[in-house]
């Protein structure tokens, strides 16, 4: 039934800047604590105070558009959104309208069958945050923290480009990886770090006029913006299908029955009365700072993928993976270049490391790349089983010693000697003479089991390989006795 | 161009005011008479000039990115009618949300 129409969507996306101050005066952008600790009369709108814009802010949304490949305006303006809710309080909030600090760009996304789709920008501009409401406490009354009153935000309009909840969860996810990359943001969701509004219509396929559409506001967990939009377009199909037409709506989504609601209709909706800030001048911006900032943009997604494949040889969904943070991905370099095994330190960094990373911030996990590096090589030499190197990893994250130590310290060293193996061998085979004649007369699967139990008695130190031809030649000399 | 009483609803709704049918002739009058006053500006050419948001032709000045010391929770707090473990209390809101567009 779904498969005859389908979503047209379009995204705007609020990213928090993570400058130290907010964007128009100087109290701290840190996040949690006592509620009303970081506000100032300006961030809480009191009469006869001025703004004044942080660079660091500009700069940041700088970044973002060169990032994205859009076109940074040398003249941009200010401009007051009125309306009034209790988390502004100024009555209004500065945002850009008319004249964007930027206009145009776009971001590349890839599905998991590597098929890559264009999602162009229509324009980001710099506006500021607004306090948080909490309701849940009591059934009269609204409390208001003002801490996050002022932080900068960047917000980011796509075109309508997307065509699935799918698209939009990739878009949300590159947006975030490049603020990310540029350091721009924390890209922390639960914090509320990237936001986004949901603009989405559904029309058949084919068709090229546009439904009428609706908007979801406030999304904040990738999870559920992908299940607003899926609820949202099926409920959209199902009006469409049973005569009905959609207006212009604005919704909320509930998370906890797992649906969208009705939050205003067109004939509520607010009429924003946008005129330009008086109390900020133009922002100009020159192309001598746009080029000093170029300069200090670090390689991007999609450039360091590139290069990784390139470099390292390693397959396109390892890379896929280490790219995916940019701390992620310094890591890894370091563990490669160290070790020289670009493909064992992918293995390495995905299956052990990003276990540990699982439980923790990858910036708090005691392992130095480069002892991970040494471990590896100490590996790749035959140094060490891969057994072994699992234990000595184990050590590692839990006291950040290095290898080298670790492996001295007790003993984990692989035991190649081949006399030394060859005493391990016979002891096993004369322990179980029972299950030696077994094997001579047929019974082959037990080998596996003599091997086991030489292992087991060097604590997996031995190296396999030799333990392997050992077992064989000690095993055929018992043939004929 | 004259408002009229829609216009007058439209407006005080925006502003959350209540207004009584006497204090709204008196507004729409007044209003009114300010508007043609203001319908003055009108008769200045402007052939040849740009459109323009803002008189002077400087630039808006920037801030260093510092974070310097704000009020404190009590000061911060001391205007607010009503308060409560350090927030500003205010009538109930309608749904769970923030009003960042």
């Amino acid at each position: 039934m779904l498969s005859e129409y389908e979503a047209v969507i379009g995204l705007e996306v609020h990213i928090q800047l993570k400058t130290d101050s907010k964007i128009f005066c100087g109290c701290s952008t840190a996040f949690g604590g006592e509620p009303n600790i970081r506000v100032c009369p300006v961030c809480l709108g009191m009469p006869g105070v001025l703004p004044k814009i942080n660079k660091r802010a500009v700069e940041f949304t700088i970044k973002m558009v060169l990032a994205t490949a859009g076109t940074v305006h040398q003249e941009s303006i200010f401009a007051r959104k009125n309306y009034f809710y209790p988390d502004l309080p100024k009555g209004y909030q500065i945002s850009q309208y008319e004249f964007p600090i930027a206009t145009g760009g776009a971001v590349i996304i890839k599905n998991k069958d590597g098929e890559q789709k264009r999602i162009r920008l229509s324009r980001i501009h710099l506006e500021e945050e607004a306090g948080k409401l909490f309701h849940d406490t009591d059934d009269r009354c609204s409390y208001i923290d003002l801490n996050r009153c002022g932080i900068p935000l960047v917000e980011i309009v796509t075109e309508p480009d997307l065509r699935s909840s799918e698209e939009a969860y990739l878009f949300l996810s590159k947006i975030k990886q490049i603020a990310e990359y540029l350091d721009i943001c924390t890209g922390n969701m639960e914090e509320g770090a990237i936001r986004c509004d949901i603009n989405i219509s559904v029309k058949s396929k084919g068709d090229k006029n546009y439904g009428t559409r609706r908007e979801i506001k406030n999304m904040n967990s990738l999870k559920f913006i992908k299940r607003a939009i899926d609820y949202e377009r099926d409920s959209q199909i199902q009006i469409i299908k049973s005569g009905g037409n959609i207006s212009q709506e604005t919704m909320l989504w509930d998370e906890k029955v797992g649906v969208t609601k009705l939050m205003r209709t067109k004939e509520e909706s607010e009429d924003y009365r946008y005129f330009p800030e008086p109390d900020l001048m133009r922002l100009e911006i020159t192309p001598e700072w746009i080029e000093r900032v170029r300069k200090t943009l670090p390689e991007l997604p999609d450039e360091k993928y590139r290069r990784f494949i390139r470099q390292y040889g390693i397959p396109a969904y390892d890379v896929g993976v280490l790219t995916s943070s940019r701390n992620l991905a310094d890591y890894f370099e370091v563990v490669a270049l160290v070790s020289k095994q670009p493909k064992l330190a992918s293995n390495w960094v995905m299956v052990e490391l990003m276990r540990e990373i699982k439980e923790t911030d990858i910036s708090r996990i005691k392992v130095r790349p480069e002892n991970l590096g040494t471990l590896i090589t100490m590996i790749a030499m035959g140094k060490i089983s891969s057994r072994s190197a699992k234990d000595v990893f184990a050590e590692m994250v839990r006291t950040g010693r290095n290898a080298e130590e670790i492996v001295k310290a007790e003993g984990l060293k692989q035991i190649s000697d081949k006399a030394k193996i060859e005493k391990v061998v016979k002891l096993v085979l004369d322990n179980n003479r029972v299950s030696v004649r077994k094997y001579l007369r047929g019974k082959e699967g037990l080998f596996g089991f003599f091997f086991g139990q030489v292992m087991r008695e060097t604590n997996g130190r031995a190296e396999p390989g030799l333990v392997n031809k050992i077992l064989m030649d000690e095993l055929n000399k018992r043939r004929g006795q | 161009m004259a408002l009229t009483y829609d216009d007058i609803d439209k407006i005080a709704r925006l502003a959350r005011l209540k207004h009584t049918p006497e204090e709204k002739r008196k507004l729409l009058s007044d209003l009114n008479k300010i508007l043609e006053y203001m319908e003055i500006i009108d008769e200045i050419d402007i052939e040849g000039i740009d459109e323009m948001s803002h008189i002077t032709h400087q630039q808006t000045p920037f801030r260093d990115d510092v974070v310097k010391t704000g009020l404190s929770q009590k000061d911060a707090l001391s205007n607010a009618p009503k308060t409560q473990d350090g927030l500003f209390v205010v009538p109930k809101i309608i749904e769970n949300q923030d009003s960042t567009e």
